[in-house]
């Protein structure tokens, strides 16, 4: 390094050889969950799901709405690749589709969900008081009301409820929980120094709390996210499969509720509903390894030791010195 | 040095904070009737053992916490009972603070360029270009440099000196008239904390700053203070010259004090009697010190000693005093 040292007496303790100057690390996170072979597989999977609803006009073969298009109760063949279903639509192009309106559906269900608690948990947490006080019995109320049967009101009382319904359904019961877990955090970060600092510094509280806090707490809001859109993936199947809301969009729970009615179980046509069927779990799985991926990489003090260079091991195993590496 | 800035009159301060014990709900008071001035460029060094109320004084200061009784004056202006976010600013434009662990006071995900240019780009008012360049020379003022290179770096790339000095050039950034020191130096290795102590004396000549500066060490007291205020308990104990301090200490507590420094002339045994916190209820009676004092009389433990000014300057708030000073050693060895 040519230029001068950092600082003149603390030189010693900063420089790191010959390192050329260090800039700031923005994907440092990203990195590292890539190295994490949880977090890879879970957005691969996520990405290829992504991947068919966002080309889905693309990949369809057939008109997913339509009906009698082949024979019904048709197994797999090269016309119809999922075969044809119990009305005679091709599930190949309804599950593509229906991949599309769940996916949409969770993701919005998990910005909403998301938003909602940062927002009463942040603000909550860091103003304290009267104003916490009355966040909180909200949060509270919205808790202790059993979220099953108050969805299941809430939409059956809503004629013929799409898509958006569902998903402003979910995602205005969905957030209590969490929104109580950033509540703590930011209480804790309410009276740390750096915020006492930006507070003499002179900052608004909404400031404070969108560049003192909120970056604070990001891992907590992915998590947020990650749970809230697979709650959403669930949610928007339940609801569908109970018969709530549009039977006509293509939807995974729609799908699901089609079977059922059309009894595929009975007939053996397993094409029916294996596809919806093991997307929702596929999208969860990887939202769950996903979230596994995060934590491992935000809580360092849960992975396992570093593994030595192989190299090494073994001349340590001759040397008989693997012992206190365990 | 006449100097057009105003000065910081504390007049009679108390705080105290509600507590609760066994359902009932009683006062403590950390800070009890503490008067004093600072001057612009003039440095109080406020001294102590944890609990001393210290601390807490320094916080009501910068009004983080409001105070009970007393006043806070800052010239004319009085600051005590504020509330409104304005007003607020306004203090904090002529007071600002430096923490203690300079660990906690930066905030770990935001960069050094970050944590200054939110606050020059609000006081000052600066863009693009020129913000940068103040961001850079405030980095200088406090001796860190090349400031491209440090602006970029987050808190943990940095050691706890360096940060340290982030943390006064934070303070820095509204161009205050005081500054609230509480222990700067305390949590930093011992090799440097005689460079953070230069960097504020330096800056209290380049900017007319006046400090409190908060401590339990009477020797960077003596090194960096102008005057010296020995708290203990909430009330003041004894207060002069640093000099006087230190050469003619006349209160038991800060005997004690000085006997308990490192390097100092005055290492003699003091027949302490107790090692307990002081009792800090409101309604206590009596000398806090009372407890632990080795010239304790009945008259420490029912009345509360005057702050009486001794020589100019010195004053003292002991029944007992020890007089005569100088470095003779108490009688009672």
């Amino acid at each position: 390094m040519s230029q001068q040292p950092v600082i003149a007496a603390e030189a010693a303790s900063d420089r790191k050889g010959n390192v050329a100057p260090p800039k700031p690390d923005r994907f440092q996170t990203v990195k590292l969950l890539l190295r994490e072979p949880k977090a890879v597989v879970g957005f691969a999977i996520f990405g290829f799901f992504l991947a068919i609803a966002i080309f889905a006009p693309l990949l369809v073969t057939h008109d997913p709405t339509q009906q009698g298009i082949g024979m019904p109760g048709q197994p797999p063949s090269k016309t119809y690749w999922f075969g044809t279903n119990g009305f005679g639509s091709d599930v190949y192009s309804q599950w593509v589709y229906g991949t599309r309106t769940s996916m949409s559906i969770a993701l919005q269900v998990g910005v909403i969900g998301t938003v909602i608690s940062v927002i009463f948990g942040i603000y909550g947490g860091y103003k304290g008081g009267k104003v916490d006080a009355v966040l909180n019995w909200i949060t509270q109320v919205m808790l202790v009301l059993p979220s099953y049967p108050l969805i299941i009101m809430i939409s059956s009382y809503v004629p013929n409820a799409g898509a958006q319904m569902i998903v402003w359904v979910l995602g205005l019961t969905s957030w209590p929980a969490a929104a109580r877990m950033k509540r703590s955090q930011a209480m804790t970060y309410r009276s740390r120094d750096f915020v006492l600092a930006a507070k003499l510094g002179g900052l608004s509280d909404f400031r404070i709390m969108a560049t003192e806090i909120f970056p604070n707490m990001l891992s907590l809001v992915f998590n947020t996210f990650i749970s809230m859109t697979s709650w959403g993936i669930f949610g928007e199947a339940f609801l569908r499969f109970l018969g709530i809301g549009s039977t006509l969009t293509p939807s995974w729970g729609n799908m699901l509720n089609g079977a059922q009615n059309g009894q595929a179980l009975l007939q053996g046509m397993w094409w029916w509903f294996i596809p919806p069927g093991l997307s929702i779990t596929l999208v969860i799985l990887s939202l769950t390894l996903i979230n596994y991926g995060l934590d491992a990489v935000s809580n360092p003090r849960l992975q396992p030791p570093p593994k030595l260079p192989k190299a090494l091991r073994s001349q340590l195993r001759e040397s008989g010195g693997q012992e206190g590496l365990a | 040095m006449p100097s057009d800035k105003p000065s910081l009159k504390v007049d009679d301060l108390v705080v105290r904070f509600p507590i609760r014990q066994r359902g009932e709900q009683r006062y403590i008071t950390p800070v009890d009737h503490v008067s004093f001035e600072i001057k612009p460029g003039e440095v109080l060094s406020l001294v102590g053992e944890s609990g001393s109320g210290k601390s807490t004084l320094g916080r009501a200061l910068v009004r983080l916490i409001e105070p009970s009784k007393g006043s806070i004056c800052i010239g004319n202006n009085d600051v005590t009972h504020i509330r409104r976010s304005t007003e607020l600013r306004g203090l904090r434009k002529n007071i600002q603070m430096v923490f203690q662990d300079p660990f906690a006071s930066l905030n770990p995900v935001r960069t050094i360029g970050q944590h200054l240019k939110i606050l020059v780009r609000k006081h000052q008012g600066l863009r693009g270009r020129q913000l940068e360049q103040r961001v850079i020379q405030l980095l200088d003022t406090v001796g860190l440099y090349p400031g491209q290179e440090v602006m970029v770096k987050y808190p943990h790339e940095m050691s706890g000196g360096q940060r340290q000095r982030v943390a006064i050039a934070r303070a820095l950034t509204v161009n205050p008239s005081f500054l609230v020191a509480d222990e700067p130096i305390s949590m930093l290795d011992v090799s440097i904390r005689a460079d953070i102590l230069k960097l504020l004396k330096r800056l209290k000549s380049d900017f007319d700053l006046g400090y409190l500066y908060i401590t339990h060490d009477l020797a960077s007291a003596k090194y960096f203070g102008d005057k010296i205020m020995v708290m203990y308990g909430g009330q003041v104990m004894e207060t002069g010259t640093s000099k006087e301090i230190v050469d003619n200490a006349v209160h038991p507590y800060t005997r004690l004090l000085l006997a308990s420094t490192a390097g100092s002339p005055r290492r003699e045994r003091v027949g302490e009697t107790s090692l307990e916190a002081p009792d800090l209820f409101e309604g206590r009676r009596g000398c806090p010190f009372a407890h632990r004092c080795p010239f304790v009389s009945d008259v420490c433990r029912t009345e509360k000693p005057p702050l009486v000014e001794q020589v100019h300057g010195h004053a003292v708030a002991c029944h007992h005093p020890v007089l005569g000073g100088g470095n003779r050693r108490h009688d009672e060895e």
